[in-house]
């Protein structure tokens, strides 16, 4: 290496290291925003975002969620099985069953033109 | 010099395709079906009665998602699941019940799938402004009221097996000893 390429080479590294903290804070914010960018998309993508009732104005939706979560233990998948145990999953699972059973979810028509009323109705 | 000037292009490229993947990710296409001149302007009279509706009923089918999603995932994870492995624990011979649970668990993927892409539709419709693009708006409803059905069809095939797995289990348990004194079946 030359006097002078040495001599460029020190002007160089003393102008990065001018600049590095500058560069450490741009780098630093550019990471910031890549990483919500992508936390962004895993949330829209995974399916997250339609079941998060923290969203403005989906509020007054939690008051309609059933918080079954603690009266609910579920099954145990060791330890002996006789009619007695039978027994007891089938009280659990019939309780259980009757809930998703008794709701028409997403059934009837509320997006036909008649119930918008886009087409008079018959 | 020439190493941070990369690292920063490099993350201003990551950071623009990320929102431009961002952006592609909320695009979905339409079929289109020509309304009449009278249905153009319902839509376009009735817009905000319309927008109102639509909101409602997304914040209902949104209360039904969470409350129908967690019964079906408490079904799956922890009634029929354990169960299975308790029947395969002690040596019994569930593969019916096994196969149901499979079927279920499977569909219920299917659910959460199609729920999003609903849920996507529908939120597109909302957003549009009916009283300046009223066929636009009425497509995104198009959109929206076939994944509904598609939907309904699939909660219709998961109460479906949520009952067989009972009937199964009714008859696979009459197999059953009375009391297994804590021992498993040989």
């Amino acid at each position: 290496m030359t006097e002078e390429e040495l001599i460029r080479s020190a002007d160089e590294l003393t102008r990065f290291q001018r600049h590095k903290f500058l560069i450490m804070v741009a780098g630093t914010i550019v990471i910031s925003l890549a990483m919500v960018a992508v936390a962004l998309i895993m949330y829209a993508q995974s399916g997250a975002e339609q079941l998060d009732l923290s969203r403005p104005g989906y509020q007054a939706v939690g008051k309609e969620v059933t918080q079954n979560s603690q009266s609910f233990d579920g099954f145990s998948s060791s330890g002996p099985l006789d009619q007695s145990v039978a027994g007891s999953f089938t009280k659990q699972y019939q309780k259980e069953a009757g809930n998703v059973t008794k709701v028409d979810a997403f059934g009837g028509s509320p997006l036909s033109d008649q119930a918008l009323g886009i087409t008079p109705a018959q | 010099m020439k190493s941070p000037r990369l690292v920063l292009l490099f993350l201003g490229a990551a950071v623009t395709a990320s929102f431009a993947v961002l952006g592609f990710s909320r695009l979905t296409f339409a079929d289109s079906t020509t309304l009449t001149s009278d249905q153009l302007q319902a839509i376009q009279t009735n817009c905000m009665t319309l927008q109102q509706t639509l909101t409602q009923l997304n914040h209902s089918d949104t209360a039904v998602r969470v409350n129908q999603g967690q019964y079906y995932e408490e079904i799956s994870s922890q009634l029929m699941a354990p169960m299975n492995s308790r029947i395969a624990l002690n040596h019994y011979n569930g593969a019916d019940l096994v196969t149901t649970a499979a079927d279920f668990s499977n569909t219920l993927a299917t659910f959460r799938s199609q729920y999003k892409t609903y849920a996507n539709n529908l939120s597109k419709a909302m957003g549009i402004d009916c009283t300046k693009k009223p066929q636009q708006f009425y497509d995104a409803i198009s959109t929206a009221r076939t994944d509904r059905l598609a939907l309904h069809t699939t909660v219709l095939a998961l109460n479906g097996m949520v009952t067989t797995y009972d009937s199964q289990f009714t008859t696979f348990a009459q197999t059953l000893p009375l009391s297994s004194n804590g021992a498993e079946n040989d």
